[in-house]
């Protein structure tokens, strides 16, 4: 991880240096240890360690590091420690924790309480079952003491500790109540179950948080009511860096119910006893702005088409992602070079809960509490502790369930909170800060427009040789902070990510970013770097297949000899697909898309309306090797909403901007898929030998050139710009050939 | 001050009457389940049932609802336990689950209408609500799945 | 221009008429009736009511008559999908301007004609359009008489001179319309040739 940018210092210095370090060892030895320091009057709850706690009534309650966004971390990552310490899965709750970085941090994200980039698992993982394994080990050795046996005799069963050889058991609440031993050997590897004895870690069990979503219950920040508090709609200037010169408040508070009009740094906060007045309040709001952005120049088109001549400008060099070999050498001296451009556009996350933040400023102004579903509690704090200049531990945060993340909620929540704090002190009472879907849509934080040039090298036998890859787009780490960019070398994940190609065999590569100027706000957007990079590599893979006269399977599983994992999803999706005998009409594209340290490939089954421009989707199959399946059914649930979201991406999202503004203000307007334009999805997990990883964005890379080369296959012509909107898919379609250059 | 019938109770809301449906139910009565999402009935997070018929509370002013049933996902089943609500727990539908209390309000109003909906049925009621996780797979399922058991 | 090429196709449509039947009509009446059905031809092509007088069974919208988002359909009455009316969305009234620009438009039983009597007129030419309208087959047994208390009193038909939001209304007025309308129903309603 040491390529993830970071971003500005909004977290105290402390939890930065501590998640720099390796944290679960001696989070475990703690964990073990500190137990010995039960009280002599028996506890109502017994604390394990920092991961654990155990109550008289055998509830055992499991901190969460991570956030739920509906990605089902409260269950998958609960699960990894109850399967270790073997606890009845009945009796396990989960809490989110809010503080506390050094202890809870994910080591996949400098140590920050930051849910991000399909993280959670791979990072968790080892940290849980280990912290699992400790506390059963804690409470073996606590009923060894009791009842003077070794623990060499006694064995976990589901939630209780027994001794076979006198048939006496212990529920685990019974034990934590006991005063627990002083010290327990360390866990090893070897303390750890192999993968045959898993009893719940593998298995479909029902995800806590669903029926409370079936019954209208679970509560989210915009769901929250305090007693006396306030709320705020905002009126936010319509360009970015703009901000409100003058302010006709007359008729907004002419509104029974208005209280307060509070100016903001980008825009106006309309304060009022209910939210209705709040949002009338705003409607009624005469702003007029500085009018002095530089951004006013934006338009998402010109733009576009500047970076398009960047990607193409060879004599601008980029920052290498990745590189081996001689690419650039090979791809000079070789006789045979194809070349191709791909883009992308402008892409929004449209989460389905607007963005809305609590906060209770105290009379000292120096301390708050916040209630706030984000993907970055750290960042939340550092923001609160920064917009009241206090320090963490005044700052009391509470983390509600989020309606929605995918990057949404990340770094990009810190303008909204910091909002809430300002108004809320202002104000002196509790303000519930709501973003209408209106401020959402226009001042968005999109995932950045791309460029992308690619060439590759065949050699007389058709296979790839070299390989380069050319990304023109601004760095989504720099906007955070240029000062980590650099100190990165310029390697930004957010943009390049799904660039690496390390599943195919290509000797001399470099995939390399071209940094171009922001035009936007721009964001990580589910699948990161590899929602528009591999839909470029594979498309292009493709393209390779048809200029090297090979059938689009064989030639890549020629590329990707020895990658085993890689090769068993490839042939497993061209099985369930039946790959290449579509029904009349309808033809198939395949793509192979990793994600980070998860494998997967899917095949697009489609048809074309010729006349409209329509494409659609009626089939879609996946293969995917998450590692270790921990929680399989939830697992083929994200990839089917994943891959639900590519293939909208894929299809119809696009912002336009005109003039520095945003040309879309609400869904009707910016549209993603809806029931009707689902296709039927089939996923299949393949069996895996490898440690769990990610699976809440595996299932976007691969759609846009699924349907990309199925659209070849239908039709002799390529689609190389997403979206693949009715106007672009009749172009290509009238287009004379495929070729470029 | 308005008088409505909300899940079969009469309550007394002091609201002007163009204020929408969805803040008198979620801010003045508590009744949050019923989302907010765009504002312009396009993603149906809103969805109630105003005599029977599914509509989106957040472009509904409440003086035009006084007089008539209105049902939110609270009212739905009073232990929460609808056909759909059931099926929906067996399919594990919801993800972030925002938009679900809308869709099942949406699917309900289509059980009460049409027992045994055809697929094409089901997706063509269901097409005004959105759902950004993806679970629309599921969606379908949930539905047929509560409208085989009410049939048996 | 059109207008004038309007108006000779009228005077041949007049002479063409004239020869194959009787009439007491003034010529004149009778030209500047069916230059007054060029205005409620234009009426009737705007998007604000073609958009529900569509052939198929889902509706249009938006200014571009694009196929209405959700899967609509006219349903068994013209009110909608049985379990999802028209008036999910589209209530008695357009929405308080606080809801802003682009909440749904509403009006009085917002729907579309019913199925047994579509009066679908997208895209018809005016001597199309005008054949229709006066059609009983077509038109859901209006006479002239009852179709002129159609466009004058309906309030749905109404709404299309005040749509709400940002929606562009009718831009001829409605009374110009009416009047217009009165000029060719008094004349017994005329067709263009064209």
């Amino acid at each position: 991880m040491s390529t993830f940018a970071v971003p500005p210092g909004r977290w105290s210095r402390r939890a930065f240096l501590a998640a720099s370090g390796g944290l679960s060892v001696a989070l475990l030895a703690d964990g073990a240890i500190e137990v010995a320091s039960a009280s002599e009057a028996p506890p109502a709850t017994h604390a394990l360690n920092a991961w654990i706690t155990i109550d008289r009534d055998d509830i055992v309650t499991v901190k969460s590091g991570s956030a739920e966004m509906g990605q089902g971390v409260l269950t998958s990552l609960p699960l990894i420690v109850a399967e270790e310490m073997d606890a009845d899965w009945s009796r396990v709750r989960v809490e989110m924790v809010t503080h506390d970085a050094k202890t809870y941090g994910n080591p996949k994200i400098f140590g920050m309480l930051y849910t991000a980039g399909s993280t959670s698992i791979e990072a968790y993982f080892d940290t849980l079952r280990r912290a699992g394994a400790a506390a059963r080990r804690v409470l073996i050795y606590s009923a060894a003491r009791h009842w003077g046996v070794a623990p060499s005799q006694l064995e976990s069963s589901s939630g209780s500790i027994v001794h076979h050889p006198s048939g006496r058991k212990l529920r685990f609440g019974e034990i934590a109540v006991l005063r627990a031993v002083s010290s327990v050997p360390a866990i090893t590897d070897a303390d750890l179950k192999p993968r045959s004895a898993y009893r719940l870690i593998g298995t479909n069990v029902e995800r806590a948080d669903v029926p409370p979503k079936t019954r209208g219950e679970q509560q989210y920040t915009i769901d929250m009511r305090l007693p006396g508090m306030l709320h705020a709609a905002v009126l936010r200037a319509p360009v970015e860096g703009e901000a409100p010169t003058a302010i006709d408040a007359v008729a907004a508070k002419a509104i029974p119910g208005v209280v307060d009009i509070v100016r903001l740094p980008e825009g106006v906060a309309i304060v009022a006893e209910r939210c209705e007045a709040a949002l009338a309040g705003k409607a009624a709001l005469k702003v007029e702005w500085s009018q002095a952005s530089e951004l006013r120049s934006a338009d998402s088109e010109q733009d576009l088409q500047a970076d398009v001549a960047t990607a193409k400008d060879l004599n601008r060099r980029g920052a290498a992602w990745r590189e081996r070999g001689a690419a650039l050498a090979e791809i000079s001296r070789a006789e045979r070079v194809v070349t191709r451009e791909y883009a992308t556009n402008y892409v929004y996350h449209a989460q389905l809960e607007p963005l809305a933040a609590v906060a209770s400023v105290g009379a000292d102004g120096k301390s708050a509490e916040i209630w706030i579903g984000t993907q970055a509690p750290s960042v939340a704090l550092g923001v609160a502790t920064q917009v009241l200049q206090t320090t963490p531990e005044k700052i009391r945060v509470h983390l509600l369930q989020m309606g929605g993340g995918f990057g949404r909620r990340t770094m990009f929540t810190r303008e909204l909170l910091r909002d809430a704090l300002i108004v809320s002190r202002q104000v002196r009472r509790p303000v519930k800060l709501l973003w209408t879907r209106e401020e959402d849509v226009r001042n968005g934080w999109f995932r950045p427009a791309t460029a992308q040039l690619l060439r590759a090298s065949l050699s007389t036998d058709g296979n790839v040789e070299a390989w380069h890859h050319r990304i023109a787009c601004p760095s989504v780490a720099g906007y955070y902070s240029a000062e980590n960019l650099a100190r990165a070398n310029n390697r930004d994940l957010f943009v390049m990510e799904g660039a690496e190609l390390s599943e195919y065999g290509v000797p001399h590569l470099l995939a390399e970013h071209v940094i171009t100027t922001r035009r936007a706000r721009i964001a990580a957007w589910r699948g990161i770097g590899a929602g528009h990079n591999a839909f470029a590599v594979e498309a292009f893979m493709d393209e390779l297949a048809a200029e090297a006269k090979a059938d689009p399977v064989e030639f890549r599983r020629r590329h990707l000899a020895g990658n085993v994992r890689a090769l068993a999803v490839l042939d497993r999706v061209v099985a369930m697909s039946q790959f290449g005998e579509a029904p009349e009409g309808r033809a198939h594209g395949l793509s192979l898309a990793p994600y980070k340290a998860s494998m997967a490939a899917g095949v697009a089954e489609i048809s074309v309306d010729r006349t409209s421009g329509v494409v659609r989707v009626h089939r879609f199959w996946a293969a995917v090797d998450p590692g270790l399946a921990v929680h399989p059914r939830n697992i083929i649930a994200q990839v089917e909403g994943a891959i639900v979201w590519g293939l909208s991406g894929a299809l119809k999202e696009r912002i336009t901007i005109k003039q520095g503004e945003v040309q879309q203000s609400n869904l009707h307007e910016y549209t993603f898929m809806r029931l009707r334009d689902v296709p039927e999805i089939r996923v299949e997990i393949v069996p895996s030998s490898a440690p769990p990883s990610g699976v809440g964005e595996l299932g976007v890379p691969m759609t846009g050139a699924a349907v990309a080369n199925a659209f070849f296959a239908l039709t002799g012509k390529r689609l190389r710009h997403m979206p693949f909107d009715a106007e672009r898919v009749r172009n290509a379609l009238d287009a004379p050939g495929n070729h470029q250059s | 001050m308005l008088t409505l019938n909300v899940n079969g109770s009469t309550r007394h809301v002091d609201a002007d009457g163009d204020t929408a449906l969805l803040w008198v139910l979620r801010e003045h009565l508590g009744l949050t389940g019923t989302k907010y999402g765009c504002g312009i009935a396009m993603c149906g997070a809103c969805t109630v049932h105003v005599d029977g018929v599914p509509k989106r509370a957040c472009i509904t002013p409440a003086s035009s609802v006084v007089g008539k049933q209105i049902t939110t996902i609270e009212g739905l089943a009073p232990a929460g336990d609808h056909p759909l609500q059931k099926a929906w727990i067996a399919e594990q539908v919801p993800q972030c689950g925002y938009c679900q209390s809308g869709q099942i309000m949406q699917a309900a109003a289509l059980l009460q209408h049409v027992k045994q909906p055809t697929r094409e049925q089901i997706v063509r009621h269901m097409d005004g609500n959105l759902c950004r996780c993806g679970t629309y797979q599921g969606i379908v399922r949930a539905i047929e799945r509560a409208a085989k058991e009410v049939a048996t | 221009m059109s207008a004038q090429h309007s108006t000779s196709a009228g005077l041949c449509a007049l002479a063409l008429a004239a020869c194959a039947q009787p009439s007491t009509r003034h010529h004149a009446s009778d030209s500047a009736a069916i230059e007054a059905f060029q205005t409620v031809h234009a009426v009737f092509m705007h998007p604000r009511c073609q958009n529900c007088h569509i052939a198929g069974d889902s509706p249009l919208q938006f200014d571009a008559g694009v196929p209405h988002a959700m899967s609509v359909v006219r349903g068994p009455d013209g009110h909608g999908g049985e379990g999802f009316a028209c008036s999910s969305c589209h209530g008695e009234a357009n929405s308080p301007a606080h809801m802003g620009p682009h909440a749904p438009p509403g009006a009085p039983h917002w729907g579309l004609p019913p199925p047994h009597q579509k009066m679908a007129w997208i895209g018809m030419s005016p001597r199309e359009l005008c054949e229709s309208i006066k059609d009983p087959r077509f038109n859901g047994n209006r006479h002239l008489a009852a179709l002129d208390k159609h466009v004058t009193t309906d309030k749905l038909v109404l709404w299309g001179w005040n749509p709400g939001g940002n929606r562009p209304p009718v831009p001829i007025a409605h009374e110009e319309f009416v009047a217009q309308f009165r000029i060719w129903a008094a004349a017994g309603g005329p067709c263009p040739t064209n």
